[in-house]
């Protein structure tokens, strides 16, 4: 092999195995030479390229750019292609990248000398980087949340746009300054900390609050992340996230939990909740204390394993059901080993398990079993019964009530007793006496008058017993009224009877003692006119005198005996009780008929203000005699030097009729004679004639007939009667 | 001096009566009659001054206007000394009266109707002896 040969060879092997691809290529792009590191790098044999244009082997988009850089060569020395895509044998596309040495005017070259080398890797490396860097980019500028950079002094370096909307502050403001600028004092520790923290390549979340330049606070919730390049930590990069919002729904949610917890630790009954695996979650502090059991030894602990007595109860059942179905259930349970505890249930689904809610209404049941034994007992009993409330409204009243008062238990309901049963009758100290008792809590008894719907009287035995709860506090009233009406009704004839008795008792005492003394009194006249007779000499002077007084004695005796007789005759009731109705104006008049003759003699005047058509259920020959005595007497004692004039008048009253008989006679000292002006064989007046009988019988027949009469005198000036007649007047 | 005697009474046999057992057994005594209570007393009063207050006083009880109770409490503050000794004469037999009668302690007896002799012996005994 000569030199030149050897030349060549070595030549070839260099370009074979260089890593570069050393071509030449002509003007237009043809291939005139090409060495054999085609072949490792592109996969070509030097004469599939030798004779054919690059341009056919590059990327169609890139073919342009390069045919350019070859036009640009040729006024050049050296000139770099960058990378572009160069097809290999397999039809890959392959970055390469090229450098252009004019050698057309070496005669031995006269073509372009390019010395391509596969970038490949690199481009694909550096796409890579770029890709990842617009990621990082896109993550910290379009982050919805606000992103920052702080550097190692902790100032800002690079804010993303929800910076300034959720701090307040202007991109300006923001940048370049430190971070402390921002944070609420409140929270610079908790800052600070963390800043050095991630200094120190720890990552970690914080909740701070941001001071806006207006004042307001923002509650942030900031990652912290320390950005490290090449084992050193370049900047810090914090994601910020404002909370403000749900912190402050947090804050609602946690006062409504502790409100709810504290309301049910307060409420007097017990609650509890149960998961689905019937484990205690809740349980109240009235719960606890129910159970005699401390929060621990309940909460985490099976119900059923607690208190096996439930398994099977209706409790159990219902617990089942709720979980089944997914609907509350309420309920009342009696515990018969539990002195017959009722206990009323009310449990509802919570999603991650049961509440219960209950409450033991042993007493209230029991109360209420007693209440209604009793209402049962008082609906059929024939005393009338009656509930009130503190207040003193009716509550309930029983059968009889409604029967007996016919006011229905509607008429009553939330009424007061009084507004219904009492009346113009009732006693107001009996009902001061009620007011007193009750207010004191203590129980009233006695008689009351009430009045039924119709109006009605009628009389109770009435008793008021106040029940008191627990507390003693009175919570009710329970009235019992028997009906005792009859009773009072013969009470009060017994009274009236008795009044009777004790008045006629009275008559007939004063009567026997009027009788004694003056049928005594003539017949001592006589007694003792007869033993002077006796003694007396026939001839005396004084004997036709002594005798004429025995005379006159005698008949004063007959005469008592006659008028003892007649008063007996007007007392006896049951010439009394014969009545009709008296024209009292008629009977007037009569008497004043039977008086003309002595009136004819003697001037007179009478005024008589008669109603002539009142008549009054009465007795016609009593009013007769009222009427003869009255109006005899006043002839009688009328003044001798004076005109007569008597008044007579009448007026119908309420119940009865009224009769005035009035004159201007010589009168009488009332108040002298007050006791005795009706007694019998009283006489006033020594001068004039009389037996002093005529006013004990006026007063007779007034008081047989129920009436009763007054008397008003002067001397000298006249007398005046006034009579009160009662009876049925028309 | 003459002694004089009061005799009270509204019934005027009983007067007649009692003034002819006077005349008849004690013609020596004075009866003085009066048919009503207030007469007497307004005599009785003038009797002091006259200084001729009666030895004694007949009283009937039962008299309308002014009853013998009425007298006897009329004449409890009159200085009668021991003159004017009173002796009720009634027909009552009731024992209330009577009661009520010496009761005001100012009666030396009570003497039931009619007067007598027999009565008249008593009283004037009673009278001496005071």
């Amino acid at each position: 092999m000569d030199s030149s040969e050897q030349t060549r060879n070595f030549f070839l092997a260099l370009l074979e195995n260089s890593t570069d691809l050393l071509s030449i290529i002509d003007a237009q792009g043809n291939y005139q030479f090409v060495g054999g590191s085609v072949k490792h790098i592109l996969g070509f044999t030097p004469d599939e390229l030798v004779g054919k244009s690059a341009f056919d082997f590059i990327h169609p988009e890139d073919k342009e750019n390069a045919r350019t850089f070859l036009q640009k060569a040729a006024s050049t020395k050296v000139l770099v292609i960058p990378i572009f895509r160069f097809t290999n044998k397999q039809g890959n596309w392959r970055w390469v990248e090229t450098t252009l040495t004019n050698m057309v005017k070496d005669a031995a070259i006269q073509g372009y000398v390019t010395n391509t080398r596969d970038v490949t890797e690199r481009v694909e490396e550096e796409q890579r980087k770029k890709k990842s860097q617009a990621h990082y980019e896109s993550l910290f500028y379009n982050h919805p949340d606000a992103v920052f950079e702080l550097d190692r002094e902790g100032f800002m370096r690079k804010i993303n746009k929800r910076m300034p909307s959720i701090t307040g502050y202007t991109e300006e403001e923001i940048l370049g300054s430190h971070f402390r600028k921002f944070v609420h004092n409140d929270y610079l520790p908790v800052a600070m900390d963390a800043f050095l923290n991630a200094l120190g390549g720890i990552a970690q979340h914080i909740e701070i609050a941001v001071l806006k330049p207006t004042g307001e606070l923002v509650d942030l919730n900031i990652a912290i992340v320390p950005v490290l390049l090449e084992g050193h930590i370049e900047s810090i990069q914090c994601i910020a996230n404002d909370i403000t919002l749900l912190r402050k729904y947090d804050t609602f949610l946690k006062e409504r939990s502790e409100q709810l917890n504290s309301i049910m630790e307060r409420i007097p009954e017990s609650f509890y909740a149960l998961d689905t695996n019937w484990r205690f979650t809740y349980v109240n502090s009235f719960f606890t204390a129910y159970t005699k059991l401390t929060r621990e030894e309940l909460l985490g602990h099976s119900i059923w394993e607690l208190f096996p007595n439930t398994l099977g109860s209706k409790f159990h059942h219902n617990c089942l059901k709720v979980i089944k179905t997914g609907l509350p259930a309420n309920f009342d349970e009696q515990y018969s080993e539990d002195k017959d505890a009722t206990i009323s249930y009310h449990i509802f689904p919570t999603g991650k398990g049961v509440g219960v809610h209950f409450v033991d209404i042993t007493e209230k049941k029991r109360e209420l079993d007693k209440l209604e034994k009793l209402s049962l007992v008082a609906s059929k009993t024939t005393t009338c019964v009656m509930l009130m409330n503190s207040e003193l409204q009716i509550e309930w009243v029983n059968e009889a009530f409604e029967k007996l008062t016919q006011f229905s238990l509607e008429d009553c309901l939330h009424k007061y007793p009084w507004d219904l049963l009492t009346g113009p009758e009732t006693q107001a100290r009996t009902l001061t006496k009620i007011q007193k008792q009750i207010s004191r809590g203590k129980p009233f008894r006695g008689e009351i008058l009430n009045y039924k719907k119709s109006g009605e009287k009628v009389w109770f035995n009435l008793e008021i017993t106040p029940v008191h709860n627990n507390l003693g506090r009175m919570v009710k009233f329970i009235a019992i009224r028997t009906d005792i009406t009859e009773k009072k009704i013969k009470e009060a004839e017994l009274v009236h009877v008795t009044q009777d008795l004790f008045q006629q008792n009275h008559d007939l005492q004063q009567f026997s003692y009027m009788v004694s003394h003056n049928l005594r009194a003539p017949a001592a006249n006589v007694l003792g006119l007869t033993e002077i007779l006796l003694v007396m000499d026939k001839h005396a002077r004084m004997f036709d005198e002594t005798l004429r007084k025995l005379n006159q004695s005698v008949a004063t005796l007959d005469q008592v005996i006659r008028d003892m007789n007649h008063i007996l005759t007007i007392r006896d009731n049951s010439y009394a009780q014969n009545r009709d109705y008296v024209n009292i104006t008629q009977v007037c008049e009569e008497v004043l008929e039977s008086l003309q003759e002595k009136l004819y003699y003697i001037p007179h005047t009478i005024s008589a203000d008669l109603d002539e058509k009142i008549e009054v259920w009465s007795n016609r020959a009593y009013m007769y005699e009222i009427f003869r005595n009255l109006l005899s007497n006043a002839i009688k004692f009328r003044k001798p030097n004076e005109v007569l004039k008597l008044e007579i008048r009448m007026k119908r009253q309420k119940n009865g009729v009224t009769i005035l008989v009035k004159d201007n006679g010589i009168g009488m000292d009332v108040h002298a004679v007050e006791n005795d002006i009706f007694k019998l064989y009283m006489k006033f007046h020594k001068a004039y004639e009389g037996r002093g009988i005529g006013l004990f019988l006026v007063k007779t027949y007034v008081n047989a007939l129920g009436g009763s009469i007054k008397v008003k005198s002067e001397p000298a000036i006249g007398t005046t009667f006034k009579i009160k007649l009662k009876g049925n007047a028309k | 001096m003459q002694n004089s005697v009061y005799i009270i009474d509204d019934d005027e046999v009983s007067l007649y009566l009692t003034s002819m057992v006077f005349e008849l057994y004690a013609p020596h005594m004075q009866c003085i009659c009066f048919d009503n209570a207030i007469q007497a007393l307004e005599s009785l009063q003038n009797s002091m001054i006259t200084d001729t207050v009666p030895d004694l006083i007949l009283l009937d009880l039962n008299m309308p206007v002014m009853s013998g109770f009425g007298f006897l409490d009329a004449v409890k503050t009159l200085p009668l000394e021991d003159k004017g000794a009173v002796f009720v004469l009634t027909s009552s037999v009731s024992e209330q009266d009577k009661q009520q009668v010496y009761e005001t302690g100012q009666v030396v007896d009570l003497i039931q109707k009619p007067f007598s002799m027999e009565k008249l012996e008593m009283v004037l005994e009673l009278i001496a002896r005071k």
